[in-house]
């Protein structure tokens, strides 16, 4: 079965990586990126932190795009029945949900990668020298892999979600928890000694909050390594967790 | 053992509680046997697709058994020894053919030798060799179809299961893909398949089901399910002055090659042509039974069992 998944997430990894469309939109991020280093003055010199802002903003919505690309792709291959020959398998149905998922999981990783590095170019070209200093590169770094990490948990979700609706309510699901994500961890404030709840509420509705630094490190707030680690972590789990149910839902559901 | 066998096999489409239930399959009782080419006829809507789904595990039955090869299809281990050809299946439109059953090789675990092995030696046999590295999203439909076959044996199946293989294709298309299903025939293989044509399927099934209403209504050898309609007497020697007088007692006779052939409806009397051919210095070469077309039977059984069902109903 391994093998099968393995098969599955590199077909699914390979056909994005042979687009010519997905690389001229990562270079158009990058010069996106790098078109914000003109703003110096309209941000009262604030010009560093707006730039590192705008990156990791354009960092997420791609990671969200990506992450969106599960849904659609696994209904158009079940609608053209090009998933059949998979499904029809023994245990075919599990290895197509999980490689399915690991393909565009490492789509995030590959398109998170080219954009830091490209990011890390920019600013350096850019010359904001202190960009550079206060390990200031490391703790971007830190942050896209949070990123990606909320990618594949959002990955992970619209899988979930796909098992019982439509596409297009399915993204927006997906768009919805995006947004709600952010803010879920008002409700583990709300959590107190007697009433955990609210926590567990948070960390299932999912809480990206816990892998939200941006404004972290554009305040200069040091990231450290417990938090990086804490974070993927929990993203992990999160993923795990909500593509096993997939799976299991998925094999004992009628294809039509 | 039977290829494929179902036993008193119900599907019911739709919510526990929801009002609007398809009733795909009514208690189906199905057998095939091994090593025939089985055509499974029925109308939009019978339940065809449902069934070979249930088949291949892609759909739960809500009630009933089916069975391949004596194995309960619960066990997806049957799986290992059917080929399936999913209805107008499109495949990766940014593959090769050739990647495209490397593909399926690797997920079925055989190894790079074997592989590039089995897809020299499918291509060849579905008639692609030329397109092997050809993306498959300039296919035609009957190129699509064939390499839809041979995904189908790429593990060297002995059940090949194929809804609605030869609809949509040209007679060029349909003609391939006939010639590559007896060839399977031939090896001692079982086929399967769902078909509107029915020209088609009369000229190459051993045998026939008619399912309607998800109901088996009808299942045998062609010849067995089709009435005689008529014969078709070959003679020579009858006196040629006669055959206007002989037309009166048959249906017609044509001429050809030499040979006078009395074309009899069930409602001639066949004795009293017989008669009238030894009596005019006539002999019969041979007789030819004449059978109703599968189209014409296909229409009168579904036209019989609608009538059924609504009697059934008042
Ligand atoms: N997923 C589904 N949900 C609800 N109803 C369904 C579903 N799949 C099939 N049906 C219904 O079940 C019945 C049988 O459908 P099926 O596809 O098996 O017919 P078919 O014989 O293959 O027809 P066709 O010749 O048009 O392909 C139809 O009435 C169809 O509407
Ligand atoms: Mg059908």
């Amino acid at each position: 079965m391994l093998g099968d998944i393995k098969t599955v997430a590199q077909g699914t990894f390979d056909r994005y990586f042979k687009m010519k469309e997905l690389y001229v939109i990562l270079i158009l991020c990058i010069l996106n990126i790098a078109a914000l280093s003109r703003y110096d003055v309209l941000t009262l010199n604030m010009g560093k932190e707006f730039m590192i802002d705008g990156a990791l903003a354009i960092l997420t919505v791609v990671a969200l795009i990506t992450s969106m690309a599960v849904i659609f792709e696994k209904s158009r291959e079940l609608r053209e029945k090009t998933a059949h020959f998979i499904i029809t398998k023994p245990y075919g149905r599990s290895s197509y949900i999980w490689g399915k998922f690991i393909g565009i999981s490492f789509l995030a990783i590959f398109n998170m990668a080219i954009l830091t590095a490209g990011a890390l170019i920019v600013f350096k070209l850019t010359s904001y020298e202190n960009v550079m200093a206060n390990n200031l590169a490391t703790e971007f770094i830190y942050a896209a892999l949070l990123i990606t990490a909320e990618a594949i948990v959002l990955t992970a979700l619209g899988l979930f979600f796909s098992m019982f609706l439509s596409d297009t309510i399915t993204a927006l699901m997906v768009l919805v928890f995006f947004i709600l994500g952010h803010s879920f961890y008002i409700l583990e404030k709300m959590s107190s000694e007697s009433s955990k709840i609210f926590g567990w509420v948070s960390d299932i509705l999912p809480n990206l909050h816990n892998l939200d630094l941006k404004s972290a490190i554009t305040d200069n707030i040091t990231i450290t390594q417990d938090v990086l680690g804490y974070g993927l972590l929990y993203a992990v789990l999160y993923a795990v967790a909500f593509v096993a149910a997939s799976s299991m839902i998925f094999s004992r559901k009628d294809i039509s | 053992m039977y290829a494929i066998e179902t036993h008193n096999l119900y599907k019911t489409f739709g919510w526990f509680l929801s009002k609007r239930k398809v009733h795909a399959l009514n208690n189906l009782e199905l057998k095939v046997p091994e090593n025939v080419i089985y055509g499974f006829l029925g109308p939009n809507g019978a339940g065809k697709t449902t069934t070979i789904k249930i088949l291949l595990g892609l759909v739960i039955p809500s009630k009933g058994h089916s069975k391949i090869f004596g194995i309960d299809t619960h066990d997806p281990d049957t799986r290992n020894h059917v080929g399936f050809l999913p209805e107008n299946p499109k495949f990766y439109p940014y593959l090769t053919a050739s990647d495209f059953l490397d593909f399926c090789g690797k997920i079925i675990h055989m190894d790079a030798m074997e592989r590039s092995k089995r897809k020299d030696e499918l291509l060849e046999k579905v008639g692609l060799t030329h397109a092997a590295n050809q993306k498959m999203e300039g296919f035609s439909r009957g190129m699509l179809q064939r390499m839809g076959i041979a995904q189908a044996l790429i593990s060297d199946p002995d059940l090949i299961i194929l809804d609605e293989p030869i609809t949509g294709l040209d007679p060029m298309g349909r003609a391939d893909i006939k010639r590559i299903l007896l060839e399977l025939r031939e090896e001692g293989k079982t086929i399967f398949f769902s078909s509107h044509i029915l020209s088609d399927v009369e000229r190459m099934c051993d045998m026939v089901g008619i399912i309607n209403h998800g109901q088996l209504i009808e299942h045998g050898s062609l010849d067995e399910l089709r009435s005689d309609i008529g014969v078709n007497i070959h003679t020579t020697g009858v006196a040629s002055n006669a055959l206007m007088e002989g037309e009166k007692l048959c249906d017609y006779i044509t001429l050809k090659n030499g040979e006078a052939i009395f074309t009899l409806t069930n409602k001639s009397d066949k004795d009293t042509v017989m008669k009238f051919i030894s009596d005019n210095g006539g002999s019969v070469i041979r007789s030819v039974k004449l059978q109703e077309e599968l189209e014409a039977f296909f229409l009168r059984r579904i036209q019989n069992d609608e009538k059924a069902r609504e009697e059934e109903v008042n």
